[in-house]
């Protein structure tokens, strides 16, 4: 009689072995795929975060971009004083207040004030210019102590000619209602005579 | 026969585990990889915001720097040839020395050069930098003056010109 080099249940333990690989072999497979499906939503959520958020930076450029090139006298004729003011719907034809963007819902606003600016110059000073004053040799020019007294632009000297626009977009993430906005500031200019 | 066997299933044992383990760590790999790139993008936003934002602001800077040049054009230009004289070391000595000169006292307004906090608020930016440079100064002929903004807008963010000709013609003093 030949006898198998294990004994007569050698084989049957040998299935079983195989049975309880496979069992622990499904469990990791699964245990692996559970963990990686995570990441992979958690990667996705963030990418949709991530998507609003240039969706948002882009309304906020686009918004801007449309006050810069709006008629600055029009602009400053809505604003009545010197105290800033919050324009959430459309204004000048810029839209303005709630916009929805494919299912996010985004709250766009703009603040709009006066901005009062002085610059100063060395003006050139012919009285106190020597006598032989050329006016095409520095070196015969004088000026005076630098000032601003023709340069300001602050609504009492000089009309206002500068309005600041701070722009705000918002919007509500869905997961956990978090709160998110993007701002940008930038000057518009009435070059009017 | 038997013996034969025996060795063929010994050598194949384990092999499951083994399959399914370098399964596993595939998709280990492929998930961190996920997990790698998703970060880095991230990490990009804030920068875009930045960038849009100091576009913005460089723009309105460069118009309230141009209001300036309109309302003292004559100004601008005896300062810049005054500044060329003072330049030039053979005709530096017969200039009465101004300090600052004309054109750095052209180029230093607080709302053209970081000195104005309140009205960028609530913008924070860490410098920036108004100048002006004739580029073509012919004596009463065309001119182009070009408007250069610097801006940085955080200590650790790189800075960013961005430049405005304007085409300019003087007119000869009858």
């Amino acid at each position: 009689m030949i006898m198998p080099r294990n004994g007569a249940g050698m084989a049957g333990v040998r299935r079983g072995t195989t049975l309880i690989e496979l069992i622990l072999a499904f469990l990791i497979l699964v245990i692996a795929l559970l963990s990686v499906s995570g990441l992979i939503s958690f990667g996705h959520r963030g990418t949709q975060k991530d998507f609003r958020m240039v969706q948002g930076i882009q309304l906020l450029e686009d918004t801007m971009n449309r006050f810069l090139v709006a008629s600055c006298s029009q602009l400053l004729t809505a604003l009545p004083g010197t105290t800033p003011v919050t324009f959430t719907a459309p204004l000048l034809g810029i839209p303005l207040g709630p916009i929805r963007i494919g299912n996010t819902d985004y709250a766009v606003s703009a603040t709009l004030s006066k901005q009062a600016v002085s610059f100063s110059t060395r003006e050139l000073d012919i009285t106190t210019s020597p006598p032989e004053y050329d006016r095409t040799r520095p070196a015969t020019w004088r000026f005076s102590a630098a000032t601003d007294r023709n340069g300001r632009y602050d609504g009492v000297n000089l009309p206002h000619r500068v309005v600041k626009i701070h722009v705000i977009v918002g919007w509500t993430e869905l997961l956990h209602n978090a709160q998110r906005r993007v701002e940008a500031v930038s000057f518009a200019v009435d070059f009017t005579p | 026969m038997n013996r034969f066997s025996g060795q063929t299933t010994r050598s194949t044992r384990g092999m499951a585990l083994v399959i399914v383990l370098a399964i596993a760590t595939a998709l280990l790999v492929m998930g961190a990889s996920y997990l790698s790139t998703f970060s880095q993008s991230r990490s990009v936003n804030p920068k875009i915001l930045e960038k849009v934002q100091a576009d913005l602001l460089a723009t309105g800077l460069q118009k309230i720097a141009l209001l300036k040049f309109k309302r003292f054009p004559e100004d601008f230009y005896h300062s810049c040839f005054f500044q060329f004289a003072w330049d030039d070391p053979v005709k530096r000595p017969a200039l009465f020395n101004y300090s600052p000169t004309p054109l750095e006292v052209f180029h230093g307004d607080p709302i053209l050069r970081n000195g104005d906090a309140a009205a960028l608020l609530p913008l924070s930016v860490f410098n920036y930098t108004t100048t002006y440079r004739l580029l073509s100064h012919r004596a009463y002929t065309r001119d182009s003056v070009e408007i250069l903004v610097a801006l940085q807008m955080t200590r650790t963010s790189p800075v960013q010109t961005y430049a405005l000709k304007v085409d300019a013609t003087r007119i000869t003093e009858r």
